[in-house]
């Protein structure tokens, strides 16, 4: 079992928000306010448990800490005005930036999602899915695809989705429409990005 | 509350910035049409924020906190210096553009040049949640005089989400546990409003596509207490809560081993309902639970 006498003060000091659990009086309202409370391993408080007690790669290799809706309750409940939905996003940011990745569904859906947007400035809804799906290679990709087919017909039919979903992996669909300023925008994005890492690094 | 700059000519057209989102482009359009309808019924002028961008709230979770705030920066500084408010209809974005806001007027230093070039105040954009702007009194007052039919018959619970009032330190919203904006809404609009404790519970977000198993167990308590309460239908003003509990509605009723039937309704197809739009059919066509046979069944069928 690992024991990290310093993850806390790691934690505190490093994770964004981290040092607000100091605070904690172990309530458990989060845990029972938080909608995926029983989607979870632990839930946010026995996270922090988990924290104090060192136990660094059972955190940050916890799915939870990836499954977070962003629902605010916690936020909102926590009468030590703990901001619960901080401390697991920062905790996502500190696995991810470690190079672990708790939950690879997650960290691929953001990533398909950041591609349209660096390729048109807004996100394209039909293409994101394909592109999520391709993040695991050609054929998971089209199993994946296949699976969501159902919902894609029936969204088509009720013309809330164009047919490319369904035009076969095509990266770049034409007519997908790019904002005006999207050259700065990517300028932007890319020093935005720069910036983090000098920053994180 | 709202201070609309109330354009010469026509009495009682009010205009203002509009920040669609990019989800009202794609697989919302059904609420973008009904948006566009509601609005001109009620004598708005929704003037779209030129050039915007994604907003960077999907996948902000996943994304660099420098990218989305700069994201969101630059659609700031895009709706300064225009009609006030900006209103927003997708509550993720709401919540996107109002937590950069507030970033952003606490440390302007985090913003790129590209964007301090635009020249923008990035506190200058009043962001409101289109559900709230159309409850306020002026627009309740306007839906009473201009309705064609009472909604009588539907038996509705609203569903406001999450984003649009938490945390109320970002949002300003005055209840955001009990938030009532749209059941005040759909009793001008003359249709029963029910009383329900889930008003404002996860409905599992961005999770239906990674993680399909969270939606259809958040949605599923909703069904049951939905219909616990009497309701026939529910009411939301979030295209994502709107999908969550639309699209999946039968695998999850099958799941749940009971029937449901429960047609979720956007507050402004409610709007065109009631006010006699042309095109409300159109835009109830699109839902995958048809609200047809429940029309029919209270003698509202278009
Ligand atoms: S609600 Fe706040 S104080 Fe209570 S256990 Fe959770 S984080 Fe700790
Ligand atoms: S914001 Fe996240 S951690 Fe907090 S209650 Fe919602 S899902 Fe749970």
């Amino acid at each position: 079992m690992d024991y990290q006498q310093d993850f806390a003060k790691e934690v505190y000091e490093k994770v964004d928000s981290g040092a607000e659990i100091k605070v904690c009086m172990q309530c458990g309202v989060c845990a029972s306010t938080c909608p995926l409370r029983e989607k979870m391993k632990y839930s946010p408080r026995k996270l922090w448990t988990l924290i104090r007690a060192g136990r660094r790669q059972e955190v940050l290799n916890c799915p939870d800490i990836m499954l977070c809706t962003s629902c605010y309750t916690c936020k909102v409940r926590c009468p030590r005005g703990i901001p619960v939905i901080d401390v697991m996003h920062g905790l996502a940011h500190y696995a991810l930036e470690k190079g672990i990745t708790p939950r690879e569904e997650t960290k691929k859906f953001g990533e398909a999602f950041w591609d349209s947007i660096y390729e048109t400035g807004r996100v394209d809804e039909a293409t994101v899915p394909i592109k999520y799906c391709l993040k695991d290679g050609m054929i998971a990709g089209l199993k994946k695809s296949l699976s969501m087919l159902d919902i894609g017909m029936a969204l088509m039919k009720a013309k809330r989705l164009t047919p490319k979903l369904f035009i076969p992996p095509n990266f770049f669909i034409p007519g997908s429409h790019k904002i005006k300023g999207l050259k700065d925008l990517q300028k932007m994005l890319d020093k935005a990005k720069a910036m983090g890492a000098r920053k994180e690094g | 509350m709202h201070a609309a700059r109330m354009t010469n000519g026509q009495e009682g057209t009010r205009e203002v910035s509009y920040y669609p989102g990019c989800s009202l482009e794609a697989t919302a359009r059904d609420y973008a049409e009904s948006v566009a309808g509601a609005a001109e019924l009620l004598g708005i002028k929704l003037n779209e924020v030129p050039d915007w961008n994604c907003c960077g709230a999907t996948a902000a979770h996943s994304l660099d906190h420098r990218v989305t705030l700069n994201l969101a920066a630059r659609n700031l500084a895009l709706a300064a210096g225009r009609p006030q408010p900006v209103v927003v209809p997708c509550a993720l974005c709401f919540n996107r553009l109002k937590s950069a806001q507030a970033e952003l007027m606490a440390d302007g230093a985090a913003v790129i040049p590209e964007i301090a070039e635009l020249g923008g105040n990035y506190g200058e954009a009043q962001v409101v949640e289109l559900n709230s702007f159309f409850s306020a009194g002026w627009a309740l007052e306007k839906a009473r005089s201009l309705k064609k039919r009472d909604l009588t018959g539907l038996k509705a619970v609203c569903y406001y989400g999450c984003q649009g009032q938490r945390p109320p330190a970002i949002t300003g919203h005055p209840a955001p546990e009990n938030p009532t904006g749209l059941d005040r809404l759909l009793k001008a609009l003359g249709a029963q409003v029910l009383d329900w404790p889930y008003k404002t519970d996860c409905c599992g977000a961005s999770h239906s596509v990674p993680r399909p198993d969270i939606v259809h167990t958040l949605v599923a308590r909703l069904y049951e207490r939905a219909l616990a309460a009497g309701a026939n239908c529910l009411v939301t003003g979030c295209q994502m809560c709107q999908a969550n509990l639309d699209l999946y509605q039968e695998q999850i009723a099958q799941e749940m081993g009971r029937p449901v039937y429960l047609p979720v309704f956007y507050f402004t197809e409610l709007i065109g309902l009631a006010l006699g739009h042309p095109q409300a059919g159109r835009w109830l066509d699109r839902h995958m639970t048809s609200p047809r046979p429940l029309l029919a069944s209270v003698g509202l069928a278009l």
